[in-house]
């Protein structure tokens, strides 16, 4: 078959494909297709978004089933033995970066959070070596492709290599009704982007400024302006127990005017 | 350690934690999607025990392969029925294979006035009006397959219409609903 006559076959099947209602040869006649054809590949996206609200219900979980499931989980996961071995060394690694209280001055704590990264560098590289030598490499690949697919919907590459790092801190930022109006990702060197950002717009008049909080105190890290932007930066250092959002007036403030429109917890 | 809490996470964060063996997030997964999983796979198979089987194989896939989720494909939720679904057939189809090898007769899709009004019921509104838009010569077709897990060519013989013309009719079907859906913002 010429490369058209494929197209039109599959074509002509992307409908029973998205409804699993294709035989098996048929069915990897359109993978092998979709793999190249972006057309036909957003068609059954579309298809298989129809497909799941039909097939979305609201039924509880079943009892029980968990139970079963979690029972079996360090069977399936990858290598028994060594999985419990990269878990932990997953954990040590990001526990190097866990945030502290100091009250210190931002001299110190800048030192402190220095000697900290290279403590903690040294020591991914460490997992990574050790996950090398156990050919168990692609557990630590997945999860840098996963943050990577987390961020795909267009962070710039500052922020992208900040979540491509295993040791990132991701910081929701909820209004006090629970929405989500933003999210911040923190390098390890204590680097912050804007993720996402559904703020409202404000008048010109007034601005969006960004608070940590240290201490019980909120120490101001920026003004947003009044449209916050995707991938702006700024410096929250590892003191930060929160991360805050009031509205001010243009200029900004020196210390929060009223209460903070969106809050989120900074934790490693 | 303290771990940001697996209930706080966004879908697609919930997987990133799943990527680094967090149990929780994977409950937590389980937690919000493990009905509706549990919901489709029963109302394909018929059968509870079977449908239980396939709620473990999908969060179970999931955690040995969280890497095969693109949320820039769509939403957790959909690709986790998707992956029910397709389970769901499997289960099906293997069983009247099974039924035909031992000689017993298949049983037909009895009832199926029947169990598609039993469906309107449970979907939601917007969808039960985007199914129930289209003319019955799509929307018959659509149904024996997605829920009655049959391919388009035995939808073709239970309906007594060419093979053809049951593949374009579910693709057109699937058309419309779609901009049903999205105009009413279920799906885009």
């Amino acid at each position: 078959m010429s490369d058209d006559t494929v197209h039109d076959e599959v074509e002509s099947l992307l409908g029973a494909y998205a409804l699993d209602a294709v035989d098996d040869d048929e069915r990897a006649l359109v993978e092998s297709h979709l793999e190249g054809c972006p057309r036909c590949r957003a068609e059954v996206d579309a298809f298989m978004e129809v497909a799941a609200a039909l097939g979305n219900s609201i039924d509880p979980v079943p009892p029980e089933l968990w139970a079963r499931i979690g029972g079996r989980l360090d069977l399936s996961a990858p290598g028994d033995a060594t999985l419990l071995e990269i878990r932990a060394k997953a954990r040590q690694q990001i526990a190097g970066f866990a945030p502290r209280r100091v009250g210190a001055g931002a001299t110190a704590v800048a030192a402190r959070w220095q000697r900290r990264a290279m403590v903690a560098a040294a020591a991914a590289a460490a997992v990574a070596l050790a996950l090398v030598s156990l050919s168990l490499s692609n557990a630590n690949s997945r999860v840098d492709q996963l943050q990577a697919l987390a961020a795909a919907r267009g962070a710039g590459a500052a922020a992208q290599a900040a979540l491509a790092d295993p040791a990132h801190r991701l910081v929701e930022l909820r209004g006090p009704g629970g929405a989500q109006l933003a999210t911040v990702v923190v390098s390890p060197s204590g680097t912050g982007y804007l993720l996402a950002s559904h703020f409202a717009p404000l008048p010109g008049t007034q601005t969006y400024q960004l608070w940590a909080r240290i201490d019980s105190r909120p120490i101001s890290l920026g003004l947003l302006g009044p449209r916050p932007a995707r991938d702006a930066a700024f410096t929250v250092g590892t003191a930060a127990s929160a991360l805050l959002v009031t509205v001010e007036p243009a200029g900004g403030t020196v210390r929060p005017s009223g209460s903070p429109v969106a809050v989120g917890p900074v934790t490693a | 350690m303290e771990e940001e809490q697996a209930s706080l996470l966004s879908d697609a964060q919930l997987v990133v934690a799943v990527g680094r063996f967090r149990e929780d997030a994977l409950a937590e997964v389980y937690r919000r999607h493990g009905g509706a999983i549990y919901g489709l796979a029963r109302r394909v198979t018929g059968d509870g025990a079977e449908a239980e089987d396939v709620v473990q194989e999908v969060i179970l896939r999931l955690w040995s392969r969280p890497d095969a989720f693109d949320p820039s494909r769509g939403s957790l939720r959909s690709f986790l029925l998707a992956q029910s679904h397709g389970r769901a057939v499997d289960a099906v189809r293997s069983r009247a294979a099974r039924q035909r090898r031992e000689g017993r007769e298949v049983p037909t899709p009895s009832g199926y006035d029947i169990e598609h009004q039993v469906w309107d019921l449970v979907l939601a509104d917007q969808v039960a009006k985007a199914i129930s838009s289209l003319p019955e010569e799509e929307r018959a077709p659509i149904e024996l397959a997605y829920f009655g897990g049959h391919t388009y060519r035995e939808v073709a013989v239970l309906l007594s219409q060419p093979e053809g013309t049951v593949k374009s009719r579910i693709r057109s079907g699937l058309r419309k609903m779609r901009g049903v859906l999205a105009d009413s913002g279920v799906s885009g």
